[in-house]
């Protein structure tokens, strides 16, 4: 059995596979302590029996056994623990083209980030372009927004559905937007047209790093925003062109781990 | 002969009143309201009253920062890129080149021996370089604003901060916290990540001795000594309380205007439309942004 684990900044994503078959997965928040989030997430997948499963012994048997882990993502570089390092955009490629062999380019956004990359035939990558230098076009500026909103954001789908009215968002900056959304608020703004106005800037906002890139189909969104349906369609009018998505869309990079993990002798 | 200037920030709004005679009479600072006109007539009000004086009591008034346009009890207004520069000549005559860095922007201003604005640069679409990266930062850390230059000064191993983004830095922050890093050290790597920031905005317009930090931030003592390392020259301190310096350069402004324009306010009132025009190309005529 392999442990693929993505530690992001915000969550933290482990599947366990057999050969090719995602066997189960679990998702915890990283709490800023990669190492922790790791162990908790070992835990939740619930592959060590008893006490071993959540302390750093539990996890070396299970290695023994022949088992083995691979992570990726943010925290994969903070931890010091037996396990195969892999890079994000390799776990990406692989996890997006075992979801869909036809799968072309993946587009995968983060809390701190965003991803875009091409694949050959073969499924090796040709280009690729990230965005972590600002939270403008990453996760955590919808994060952010909502908070200031006070919606969840797994509601915000179904909020952004009542929209009625255009409005513009004019600053860029994730901070700045906070203020402005406030603003619109006290103008007696509704929030449904604040956040789909907020949508609408952050889906330009990421698929602006795809012009300088070539995009192929199929094109494939990975990340927990592809969860929101509502600004999945946003995404497809925005890049004009089809889009898949796989549920759950987050597990992606661990997927990709697990498998480029396998190819590994122990 | 009274001058007033009134200053409204995003975060907070001053008041200056001057005159001729004993230079600044009286000086105001509150924290901003939603509606600027409301800030604007609050502090004056109260920069009125320590002087037990009235609106009548003003010969002229200037208004700078958000919604200077809007202010009713002001004859005319400036850009507070002009009033920094008048300002902060004002208290040092020597001073050539202006770090403002406010609430929720950042201006490096350059001005001639005259007081009179030479260029600038400034950067309002990033909250980094700003006092609301700081902000931010203070919340994460858990200390109030005030306390965060201080608190910073006693670090002795600043923690490299990688990060530009405001949002990503308060990450940051909170890893190092989790990683048991000395909150001291956190804010001595924070101040010189700002200090750094601020140095790409000076660079465009160069450094000409001597130097001051005007603003909120420059109450930031940390922050102050970081910029006199990044840019190797030394920050020289104004005489006058940093935060007030947009304010005092549109009393100054004020005291100017009602000088040349002899004292029948009925001509004075209002800008015209040449002069707006002529204020806007002034400001256009600098390299902006």
């Amino acid at each position: 059995m392999i442990i693929g684990c993505d530690i992001g900044t915000a969550y933290t994503k482990a599947v366990l596979m057999e050969g090719n078959s995602l066997e189960k997965y679990a998702v915890v928040p990283t709490e800023a302590n990669p190492a922790m989030a790791m162990r908790r997430v070992i835990e939740a997948l619930g592959v060590m029996a008893g006490d071993d499963s959540s302390n750093a012994a539990g996890t070396r048997k299970f290695l023994e056994n022949g088992h083995r882990i691979g992570v990726t993502g943010w925290g994969q570089s903070k931890l010091s623990s037996d396990h195969y390092g892999i890079n994000l955009l390799n776990s990406v490629a692989k996890g997006a083209l075992w979801a869909f062999p036809s799968c072309r380019s993946v587009l995968n956004i983060g809390a701190q980030g965003c991803l875009l990359l091409s694949l050959n035939d073969a499924g090796r990558v040709l280009e690729y372009r990230v965005n972590d230098k600002c939270a403008t076009g990453s996760g955590r500026f919808l994060e952010v927004i909502s908070g200031a909103l006070e919606i969840g954001i797994e509601d915000i789908s179904d909020v952004v559905k009542s929209a009625d009215k255009q409005l513009t968002i004019t600053s860029q900056c994730a901070v700045f937007s906070e203020s402005e959304v406030v603003g619109l608020v006290n103008e007696s703004e509704t929030v449904a047209n604040i956040m789909a106005a907020i949508l609408g800037g952050l889906a330009s906002s990421i698929v602006s790093i795809s012009r300088r890139i070539r995009i192929k189909d199929d094109l494939v969104v990975a990340g927990g925003l592809a969860k929101n349906r509502s600004f999945m369609d946003m995404i497809r009018d925005t890049i004009g062109r089809e889009i898949k998505v796989f549920d759950p869309p987050d597990i992606i990079a661990a997927i990709g781990a697990a498998l480029a993990t396998k190819g590994v002798s122990a | 002969m009274i001058f007033a200037g009134v200053d409204v920030g995003s975060l907070s709004a001053e008041a200056v009143l001057v005159n001729e005679d004993a230079g600044i009479l009286a000086h105001e600072i509150i924290v901003a309201k939603p509606n600027p006109v409301v800030s604007a007539s609050l502090v004056m009000d109260s920069a009125l009253k320590q002087q037990g004086l009235s609106y009548d009591d003003i010969d002229y008034c200037v208004s700078t920062g958000y919604g200077r346009e809007r202010i009713p009890f002001a004859q005319h207004n400036i850009s507070e890129i002009s009033c920094h520069g008048k300002g902060a000549h004002w208290s040092v005559p020597s001073i050539r080149t202006i770090i403002d860095v406010g609430g929720q922007d950042c201006k490096v201003i350059r001005v001639d021996a005259e007081g009179s604005l030479k260029d600038f640069v400034m950067n309002d679409k990033c909250a980094a370089g700003t006092g609301r990266f700081l902000e931010g930062i203070a919340s994460t850390l858990g200390v109030d604003i005030s306390e965060l230059g201080t608190l910073s000064l006693g670090g002795e191993d600043p923690v490299p901060v990688s990060s530009i983004c405001t949002v990503f830095t308060q990450f940051d922050v909170l890893c190092f916290l989790a990683e048991g890093k000395r909150p001291e050290d956190i804010g001595m790597g924070v101040a010189e990540a700002l200090a750094t920031r601020i140095m790409r905005l000076i660079r465009r317009v160069g450094i000409e001795e001597n130097l001051c930090i005007t603003g909120g931030v420059a109450k930031n003592k940390s922050v102050v000594k970081s910029l006199q390392k990044v840019t190797g020259h030394r920050i020289t301190e104004l005489s006058v309380d940093s935060q007030i310096v947009g304010a005092l350069g549109a009393a100054l402004f004020a005291m100017e205007r009602f000088n040349s324009r002899g004292r029948d306010r009925t001509n004075s009132g209002k800008p015209t439309e040449k002069q707006k025009e002529a204020n806007e190309w002034n400001a256009c005529n600098c390299r902006g942004r």
